[in-house]
């Protein structure tokens, strides 16, 4: 706990050859980290705190408890106080984006025709990475899937990053059948031991025109390079970032994977374009991602100490004055079905939130005087979110306790609630908790995924498994900050050709209006 | 010359070389929403002034009793949220708590008004929209509009602090949504239509009628176009907004009342008077439901007019064999544009309302203006018919105009039963006695506004005057010692309905009260001169412990300031001794985690401590 308080010394370790970031990286407290970008470090996650970060929250918490300990119902009063008015100022932010996004829905969607209209001729060179480690399981059926991608196959460049020490998913690998334009490559062994350092080298390796990252467990729709391409002839130029909707081939595995997939639906379908129709910072998701090599080189590639590297790059090309849009097309991937694998992943996902946080907060004035209420609008979707992932459980025990036990406490908690302070707590707890409950409804119901809607009344234990995710990430950050919690793919999948077979390009989305609704998961 | 017409051939009114009325329509295409907005706006208006400049906008004394709830949310002995009370579901009167806090909006009516009015406008617009959304012609969809919006019992009832406009709205809106759902199928508009269902349901009772019937054709027509699974996932949909009014008025009750049907049961629920009312022998349409469909279609007829009535059933029958809507559309949308009419003759039959027609129940009128709520079905219906009858729309339109103008000449029968039905309850005499005699003192008035709200109205006094149910602790003092808390009793003697006569028949305090004034509604009652010296006159937070004792004292504070600051301290040493211990736990778990050897090296713990650690984690390990 007490190494929270040290300030790390940091130096850059220039790249091998000049024009390339390949052998890039920095050097913490005699520790060198070879992460093959240029960023630098104080833009990075290799700090988690910085000294006045340390020494507010420091200074917070001791207030905090001296309060509590001289004025304790002022105290109590001022917490909940705020916590109420931010819960629902977070209700009103969503519920704006909801309606932004579903009322005049933003995202770039295409015809047949402009589709058939395509030159393959004229189509560039499209590189695609894929960080593959500890996936042996999964390996064949990814290339399977990159096979049905619908894109000339002599302007595709497939790199498979393989991890040094793997060298089961490496076996794996080379005793599959790689078509010509595939080639898996050996990434160097260094640490930080991260997806995002991967694909950096992978970066400087890519030779298309076009790149898009893909995770190993990605069914990708066949013609999304096509809508890429042609999303970003549509596209301005400052936007150059178009990112793939996400969602699940097995939404019907298990309850949990009915609601991550409900939580998906809700996130990708419809808060990510709700945002994008503000023009402000938008979160990217893990994969999916389709970039101009050039501008992402200009950007530097991945922060490889960030294990959300997706969320950083996203709120970092807004603040460099680009833009991320949305397009009309969905990767499936494996919804995590066994709890402990789900929770270590939401772990790495809430941790990483939490670094990008932390690193974009670094210089909060700058960032308002730079960004205005984009500032306010990251605040609260990043700051609020992994907030309340920790503060909902609190809430949740006082109300319960407020009801269970009120003889015991019920008066102490009407004292810290007063007149006005009620009113929005109360707003916020029944109105806002029925409102999060139904956008998840309103993501499957955009999805089409009407039998997963009766699940919603599990979002409230869904949120604690969150909440118990969130814990695990608070204690990573401060111990391991650097750490990949590795999810485990390919449990319990299904024969993989009856997965690619059912998928039919025909019968996904046309414009905003889903058709039919994709589902490779037999059992309902 | 400027300003001089030039020519009026054919259709053209050219001023100079500006075509005016073609400039008109195409101003009109171009801004149809806002055009018809700003002239039903201006109607709304025009009718409100003309209204309360007759004194009419209050005349209603359910009018006087919603803007009297609001006010006391905001103003009065005890404030808050809760005094929006039980019985009449709580939209109307929150909306209107925004405006009701300036005295002028509150006396005049104005700010219940504002509500009406809104709602007015707003439903016009989704008239226009909802037969814009059916295909029909411009002529069609502006007189769908007008039979609407020129409607006089509308435009009265658009001028007063009642609920119907409020209802019309969002029922209308809501048909519009579900009419744009049938079409395009998107889940927005059906989120649209659960929302105002939703709100609808927290206006008035018609509106969980809407909701039950909304979901049942939404789920049934679903289920028969796209099977069984996508059904259950709308219904759930659906049901969960729409129906979040209903749970919340429920949770209401509970929180507030302590029983969630308190709104049904409860001593001032619709069911304990409408249970009067019968054991008195005027519930005629009660188990009776020819007489209750025959009793509401006179309202509406009488509300509407013949000619608009004649329209509807004509749109409604082109409606019916309309080929380009499947049958389960037109069941579904018919089921619910006639919804409310559904409704009120069960809540006759089943004797949960009662409306009085003159010549068929009685010689008064009574809740007359329940007919009104047709008027939406009836306006859509009618501009599908003219759209629809060809060769005969203007023909039919130009008699909708005359018959219009004609029946504003036969009176208005809202506004009859606002000044001499059964719901014009005379109560100015006991109000302007107060407003006489108890405006130039502050003591209060024991007062119950379940029977009497309509008099606290009139009285013009502050809400701050008077000690009601709502006041908590002040009612409940009051009612042991009156004449320590209030100068005046208004009450009707001998009623054990009214909550103050039966709080009070058997106190001694009445003794030292004289009765001087016997009205047709109400008693006054005021405290002999020699008692007044008595009374309790400062609010409940300016006393101090030698003015009452701690128990009074303890009755009348809200829970806000009895605290105990000591347990409050604990909690709070105890927070900070927690966090304190689970960061150096955690931080001890860490070293140990990475390496327990080590941490006996370094000598913080001892080794035997560090061993069992070290033993334990392997074993854990192993196990997850």
């Amino acid at each position: 706990m007490f190494e929270i308080l040290n300030i790390k010394k940091t130096n850059k370790i220039s790249p091998r050859d000049t024009g390339s970031m390949q052998g890039a990286g920095v050097e913490l407290n005699g520790r060198r980290y070879i992460t093959h970008t240029t960023l630098e470090p104080k833009n990075t996650a290799a700090s988690t705190f910085i000294l006045w970060q340390k020494l507010s929250i420091t200074i917070l918490i001791l207030l905090i408890c001296y309060g509590l300990i001289s004025k304790p119902l002022w105290t109590l009063t001022i917490i909940a106080g705020f916590l109420s008015f931010v819960y629902f100022l977070d209700v009103l932010f969503n519920l704006f984006l909801i309606i932004r996004s579903l009322g005049s829905p933003p995202d770039i969607i295409f015809s047949e025709d402009e589709l058939n209209s395509l030159d393959e001729n004229k189509l560039p060179l499209y590189t695609i990475l894929c960080p593959l480690y500890q996936e042996a399981k999964v390996v064949g059926r990814f290339i399977q899937s990159i096979e049905k991608l619908d894109w000339p196959i002599d302007k595709l460049d497939v790199i498979l990053l393989l991890e040094e020490d793997d060298k089961e998913t490496q076996r794996t690998v080379y005793e599959h059948y790689l078509p010509s334009y595939i080639r898996p490559v050996i990434v160097p062994h260094s640490l930080p031991k991260t997806k995002p350092k991967a694909c950096n080298w992978g970066l400087s390796l890519a030779k298309g025109e076009f790149l898009v990252i893909y995770d190993a467990e990605d069914i990708p729709e066949p013609n999304q390079l096509k809508k890429a391409f042609l999303g970003f002839a549509k596209v301005p130029r400052n936007v150059i970032c178009l990112q793939a909707k996400l969602n699940f081939y097995n939404p019907y595995q298990n309850i949990l994977t009915r609601l991550f997939t409900a939580e998906y639906s809700l996130w990708f379908d419809i808060i990510l374009p709700g945002l994008q129709s503000v023009q402000t910072c938008i979160p990217l998701g893990g994969t999916s991602n389709h970039f101009r090599i050039d501008d992402l080189l200009k950007l530097e590639g991945w922060d490889a100490f960030n294990v959300t590297e997706d969320a950083d790059l996203g709120v970092r090309l807004f603040r460099a004055g680009y833009k991320t849009a949305i397009f009309d097309s969905t990767t499936l991937e494996e919804a995590n079905s066994q709890l402990g694998n789900w929770v270590r992943q939401r772990s790495r996902w809430v941790k990483g939130y939490i670094q990008t946080y932390l690193v974009h907060t670094r210089n909060p004035v700058a960032f308002i005087n730079q960004e205005g209420i984009h500032a306010i609008f990251f605040h609260i979707l990043l700051g609020g979110r992994i907030a309340f992932m920790f503060i909902n459980p609190i809430l949740w025990i006082v109300t319960f306790s407020y009801f269970a036990l009120n003889g015991l406490v019920g008066e102490t908690i009407e004292a810290v609630y007063p007149g006005f302070v009620l009113y929005i707590a109360v707003t916020s707890f029944i109105v806002g908790n029925f409102m999060f409950i139904y956008y998840y409804m309103v993501g499957c119901a955009k999805r089409l995924q009407w039998s997963i809607i009766r699940y919603s009344i599990f979002v409230p234990f869904y949120w604690v498994l969150i909440s118990c995710a969130a814990c695990v990430a608070i204690y990573q950050l401060i111990f391991k900050p650097h750490y990949w919690e590795k999810t485990k793919h390919g449990l319990d999948v299904p024969d993989s050709k009856s997965i690619l077979e059912n998928y039919q390009e025909k019968d996904y989305s046309i414009g905003t209006a889903f058709t039919k609704e994709v589902v490779l998961w037999p059992a309902r | 010359m400027a300003g001089q017409i030039v020519s009026t051939e054919g259709s053209q009114m050219k001023l100079g070389d500006i075509d005016i009325l073609g400039d008109m329509v195409l101003f009109f295409k171009k801004h149809e929403l806002l055009s018809i907005g700003i002239v039903l706006s201006v109607i709304s208006i025009i009718t409100f002034a003309f209204f309360f400049i007759n004194g009419l906008g209050l005349a209603y004394n359910d009018a006087r009793s919603h803007l009297d709830i609001s006010r006391r949310v905001v103003e009065g002995l005890r404030t808050g949220l809760a005094q929006l009370g039980s019985v009449w579901l709580p939209l109307p009167h929150f909306l209107t708590v925004f405006t009701v806090w300036n005295d002028f909006m509150w006396h005049s009516g104005l700010s219940g008004a504002l509500v009406s009015m809104i709602s007015y406008v707003g439903s016009g617009i989704y008239i226009y929209l909802s037969l814009k959304r059916l295909g029909v012609s411009y002529l069609a969809r502006i007189a769908g509009v007008l039979a609407y919006a020129t409607n006089a019992n509308v435009l009265y009832l658009q001028s007063t602090a009642m609920t119907e406009l409020l209802l019309i709205l969002t029922i209308t809106a809501a048909v519009y949504e579900l009419i744009a759902w049938y079409k395009n199928d998107t889940i927005w508009s059906l989120i649209k239509a659960s929302f105002w269902i939703m709100l609808s349901t927290l206006t008035r009772y018609e509106g969980w009628f809407l909701f039950i019937v909304a979901i049942f054709v939404i789920t049934l027509h679903t289920f028969f176009t796209k099977g069984y699974r996508t059904a259950e996932g709308i219904f759930i949909f659906v049901a969960s907004l729409a129906g979040f009014g209903i749970a919340l008025w429920f949770l209401w009750n509970l929180l507030i009342f302590k029983d969630p049907l308190y709104f049904a049961l409860g001593p001032y629920s619709a069911h304990v008077q409408q249970s009067q009312i019968y054991e008195a022998g005027d519930l005629a349409t009660k188990w009776n439901f020819l007489f209750s469909a025959k009793v509401y279609l006179y309202g509406v007829l009488y509300n509407s007019g013949v000619y608009l009535g004649v329209l509807s059933v004509g749109g409604l029958l082109f409606l019916l064999v309309d080929k380009t809507l499947n049958k389960i559309t037109k069941f579904s949308l018919l089921s619910i544009l006639i919804s409310p009419l559904l409704f009120n003759i069960l809540a006759l039959y089943l004797g949960f309302s009662t409306m009085s027609v003159v010549g068929l129940t009685g010689d008064r009128w009574f809740n007359i203006r329940y007919g009104i709520m047709m008027i939406t079905p009836m306006a859509i219906l009618s501009g599908y018919l003219l759209h629809k009858s060809s060769r005969l729309r203007y023909l039919l339109f130009v008699l909708l105009i005359v018959t219009t103008f004609y029946s504003y000449g036969q009176g208005i029968v809202t506004v009859e039963d606002a000044k001499k039905g059964a719901s014009a309850k005379n109560v100015s005499l006991v109000g302007d006695w107060l407003a006489k005699n108890a405006k130039n003192n502050n003591d209060r008035v024991f007062v119950s506004v379940a029977s009497h709200d309509a008099i606290i109205f009139s009285s013009g006094l502050r809400m701050s005057r008077f000690i009601h149910e709502g006041t908590g602790g002040y009612w409940e003092s009051a009612g042991r010692n009156p004449e320590v808390w209030a100068r005046y009793i208004v009450m009707r003697t001998y009623d054990l309905n009214d909550s103050s006569f039966s709080l009070l028949k058997d106190n001694p305090g009445l003794g030292k009260y004289d009765l001087v004034l016997r009205g047709e509604f109400a008693d006054v009652y005021e405290l002999r001169e020699e008692y007044q010296g008595g009374l309790m006159r400062k609010t409940s937070k300016q006393y101090t412990s030698t003015d009452m004792s701690s128990a009074d004292k303890n009755q009348l504070l809200l829970g806000s300031d009895e605290v105990d600051n000591k347990a409050s301290s604990s909690s709070g040493l105890l927070i900070f001794l927690i966090f304190i211990l689970s960061g150096m736990g955690l931080y001890f778990l860490n070293e140990l985690g990475r390496n327990p050897i080590g941490a006996v090296k370094q000598q913080k713990i001892t080794s035997d401590f560090g061993l069992s650690l070290f033993l334990a984690r392997e074993n854990i390990k192993r196990n997850i």
